[in-house]
């Protein structure tokens, strides 16, 4: 009964009351929010990369060779020699290794130059391999596989004809387009960058280039045909992956590649990185969840100060419940349900802002950070959150509802104006 | 109309929602920050590596100094701060100078299931331990006048014995509990599912990396992985120790734990 | 005092009230009986202690000493949370204006006291039917069940106020000023529609009220400063203070 009262109560104020809801909400969506990307980000990049040993590239920094070699994102400074991945390539203690190059893209996904063996090798998730949806590896020189949210959102089939700009940006001039390579197949969906790569083969890449002096096109053109007759064994490649007979020799294979006197190299173990990237990230999340937390405190607050001021104008009413016989602890009850009411209907709102503004900021994520949102339910932390914003406010209607309440037993049935 | 025990009864509130605010915030964020990052560790002065030979692994010569020889006494010591060096290795299970023939120490600790505490240096074998090695060039070494250029020689070749011997084979099966610090391989989530255990902090950073002999692949049993946030700090890992001195067609080389309990370190036991 | 109390709705014997210990009583009643179907008039001027007597018959608060009996229960042994059920129960209480809550339709405020008091709901049987047909009689029409309170004009406010004071059938009707705010066509004929709801009722009214004017209409008059020697009491320390 109390319930229907306060109810009709909170309703009949609704157009107040819309703007706490709303600030409520916006505090939710932001403490939610940033849980939610933060996890789905760091499933993102687990799921990215497994049963990879080691991954070797010019030494700049172990979490930067991490980013661009597996995630795609920033850039390499400095490319590794044809002949010292050969060197370590063939050393007893490796059982596999997987080349890639990097620097090419098509429309705004990236291109990656590699051989047959990433398409054997390569494991995401929980040692997973990638499978095709349709056609085959590459075997022509100009032949390429496109990752699933490649061909997807630019609609390509197999058979499609697709030119490759030199650069990260597309631009005309930049294009390499007298050799347009042909689509031969299309990857599964991993729900990692893989889906958003195109992949050429090695000597593609020395290919396109072949006319190219520091990214610039030369006079003395080449065709694709003409490209055939060069040796288009790559100088240089941008990284490579490898993996261990033993695992138990990580450390002094590791040790033996980063004193590799030929050449400044780095190798590292991709899951020792992405701790050190989580940790390096950690408290730039701790801060952010810090701030939405003071967010939703403040919205809190907001709300107190709505609830106090209308709290002279409630006396009549509260005299008249007295009146008819309500205790003074309906009144204090009456103030914790419409507080009740106010911020549930907060949270419901901020979840549907949440998911809303996820599906909406999906692809952007992905296409600058390859992290897949996935649009789950709230898991238990974040109903926790929920839970202990409810309970928080609660608290905090209990000073209206206790200043009331005294002012109700005091009052009694004279109504003061 | 609010008295003063209102007041102080809504301060009071808002105090503690802030408080509560605060904490459940912190908890389900990402990793502590309370671990140490590469970057203020003391690094050792051992870091620096001048290997006479280039490339190839297999004439790759160990740096000068090497930290996992234990030239500390038994009397360990005492770990008050969580903070780690890098090549800081956890106080050891007090064992006694053994001979070179003993393989099992003197004093055994073992727990209720069953589970007995391993020491590092048990990973040696009879024979290749810094002791054994020592005792075995020791002549050599005596024969030397001073300043002489080949002690150094010597000493590599000594260090390289100890860089490439073998496992103890003889600990295979048995039911162990070791301490250590983690490399991560494999992720579930932001769970360690699979990892390399080695005797000392930052074993794949700057300084030199231990021996096959000194790691350990563990793989955690089902639901027992590490956190991710907890990944900077030693654990025990507990389960049964494989150990392959060769590489077959069921499994390669060197020491595994499969199925392992994973429990933090602590060193107040 | 030994007088017939078995009629009596209300007796009020050596009552007193004061804030607290240490301030002089604001109402001290020796004695007063309320005769069941009773019209009672209390009038007084503001600061006679009306307010304080009402407050102290609808149980809101308790008296420093002395007795408050209603339909013999003494009211000043019980606790707050038994003298709030009390009223509910058997009060029904109107006030001089702004008597309805302004988010309930008018058919939910005149069931209002139902919500609170079991005993009255049973009495009522079906509330909505009762409360309508109290809105018949008192000349509200009914297609203004529905609608909210601030829809209607003072006047009717006011008879809806007495349709909810009547629902159920309480006892007692304690009525605080409800014709200060009405004009003198509305008065008049406001008084004539709650008496006959009264009576119909059984009900025993106390009201409360500065204008003498109304008098006339009432079987009894009592005036506050005869019945309270804390108000006498009062004034004579202003004159002696003066002196």
């Amino acid at each position: 009964m109390i319930w229907r009262i306060a109810f009709k109560s909170a309703w009949h104020r609704r157009v107040g009351l819309l703007l706490t809801i709303f600030s409520i909400s916006v505090s939710m969506f932001l403490l939610l929010g940033v849980d939610k990307v933060r996890k789905e980000a760091h499933n993102s990049f687990v799921n990215t990369i497994s049963q990879t040993d080691l991954i070797v590239g010019a030494r700049s920094g172990s979490i930067n060779l991490l980013l661009y070699s597996v995630f795609r994102i920033g850039n390499a400074t400095n490319n590794v020699s044809w002949e010292s991945f050969q060197d370590i390539a063939a050393l007893d203690e490796v059982a596999w290794t997987v080349p890639i190059s990097l620097g090419d893209s098509h429309r705004g996904f990236r291109v990656m130059g590699t051989n047959e063996d990433y398409f054997q090798h390569y494991r995401y998730g929980q040692d997973e391999a990638l499978a095709f949806q349709e056609g085959v590896p590459f075997s022509d020189l100009y032949d390429t596989v496109l990752g699933a949210e490649v061909a997807d959102s630019l609609g390509y089939v197999l058979g499609d004809e697709i030119i490759i700009s030199h650069g990260a940006i597309a631009t005309e001039f930049a294009a390499h387009d007298d050799k347009p390579f042909h689509v031969v197949g299309i990857l599964e969906r991993t729900g990692t960058p893989v889906d958003r790569t195109v992949h050429i083969s090695l000597e593609g890449i020395e290919a396109i280039h072949i006319d190219w002096n520091a990214g610039v096109r030369m006079p003395l053109e080449i065709s694709a045909e003409q490209a055939r007759k060069f040796d288009l064994e790559p100088q240089t490649i941008t990284a490579f992956m490898l993996g261990l007979e033993n695992r138990i020799q990580t450390f002094q294979v590791q040790r033996a590649i980063n004193e590799y006197r030929e050449e400044p190299l780095q190798a590292i173990v991709p899951g020792v990185t992405l701790a050190e990237l989580w940790r390096s990230i950690g408290v730039f999340e701790q801060v952010l969840a810090v701030l939405a937390a003071l967010v939703l405190f403040s919205a809190l607050i907001g709300m107190l100060t709505s609830v106090l001021s209308t709290l002279n104008e409630r006396r009549r009413e509260m005299a008249v419940l007295r009146a008819v016989g309500a205790h003074p602890y309906h009144i204090l009850l009456l103030f914790m349900l419409e507080t009740l009411m106010i911020v549930v209907a907060g949270c419901l709102f901020g979840l549907l802002l949440l998911y809303v503004g996820l599906a909406m900021a999906r692809p952007l994520l992905a296409e600058l950070y390859g992290i897949s949102i996935a649009l789950t339910p709230p898991d238990g932390g974040q109903w926790m959150m929920i839970g202990v914003a409810i309970l928080l406010a609660l608290i905090i209607s209990l000073i209206p509802g206790i200043v009331a309440y005294r002012r109700s037993v005091e009052d009694g049935l004279s109504i003061r104006i | 109309m609010l008295t003063f025990r209102l007041k102080s009864f809504s301060f009071l509130v808002i105090s503690l929602s802030i408080l509560l605010f605060v904490l459940a915030a912190c908890a389900p964020a990402a990793p502590s920050v309370a671990a140490p990052t590469p970057a203020d560790l003391v690094l050792d002065n051992s870091a620096e590596p001048t290997p006479e030979n280039p490339t190839a692994i297999a004439t790759m010569e160990p740096p000068p100094t090497l930290t996992v020889m234990p030239t500390t006494p038994p009397n360990v010591p005492s770990l008050e701060e969580a903070e780690f060096e890098l090549g800081e290795a956890l106080p050891k299970v007090p064992t006694t100078p053994q001979e070179s023939a003993e393989a099992t120490p003197v004093a055994v600790v073992i727990d209720d299931q069953g589970y007995r505490e391993l020491a590092w240096e048990e990973m040696v074998p009879p024979g290749f331990r810094p002791e054994d090695i020592m005792a075995k060039y020791q002549d050599e070494l005596n024969q030397m006048q001073d300043g002489d250029s080949a002690a150094m020689d010597l000493y590599d070749l000594m260090q390289e014995e100890f860089m490439n011997a073998p496992i103890n084979s003889e600990l295979n099966a048995q039911k162990i509990k070791l301490p250590g610090f983690i490399a991560p391989l494999e992720y579930q989530d932001d769970t360690i599912t699979e990892f390399l255990l080695v005797p000392y902090f930052g074993a794949c950073i700057h300084v030199p990396p231990p021996p096959a002999n000194q790691t350990v692949y563990v793989t955690a049993a089902d639901g027992n992985g590490v956190d991710v946030g907890d990944s900077y700090y030693p654990v025990w890992v507990v389960g049964e120790l494989l150990a392959e001195g060769q590489t077959t067609d069921i499994g390669v080389a060197g020491y595994r734990i499969q199925n392992a309990t994973i429990t933090p370190y602590d060193y107040n036991q | 005092m030994t007088y017939a109390m078995s009629d009596a709705v209300v007796t009020l014997s050596d009552l007193r009230f004061a804030w607290n210990k240490h301030e002089d009583d604001l109402l001290y009643i020796p004695y007063l009986s309320v005769e069941r179907g009773e019209h009672l008039l209390l009038r007084g001027a503001s600061g006679s202690g009306k307010t304080t007597l009402l407050n102290l018959l609808t149980g809101i608060h308790q008296p420093t000493s002395g007795s408050v009996t209603i339909i013999g229960t003494r009211l000043d042994e019980f606790n707050q949370r038994a003298r709030d059920q009390f009223r509910a129960d058997h009060l029904g209480v109107i006030f001089q204006q702004f008597n309805l809550l302004p988010y309930l339709s008018i058919a939910e405020n005149v069931v209002l006291p139902c919500w609170f008091s079991h005993r009255r709901r049973e009495k009522a049987g079906n509330p909505r039917e009762q409360a309508k047909q109290l809105l018949e009689a008192l000349n509200v029409p009914s297609a203004l069940l529905t609608k909210q309170a601030g829809k209607l004009s003072v006047g009717q406010q006011q008879r809806v106020a007495v349709a909810r004071a009547l629902i159920g059938g309480p006892e007692i009707v304690i009525a605080d000023e409800p014709t200060s705010a009405l004009d003198a066509d509305n008065r008049s004929r406001f008084l004539e529609l709650l008496f006959r709801e009264a009576d119909q009722q059984g009900c025993t009214l106390i009201f409360v009220s500065h204008d003498a004017h109304l008098a006339d209409q009432f079987s009894r008059v009592v005036e506050m400063d005869v019945i309270n020697e804390a108000a006498r009491a009062a004034v004579s320390r202003q004159e002696l203070a003066k002196t």
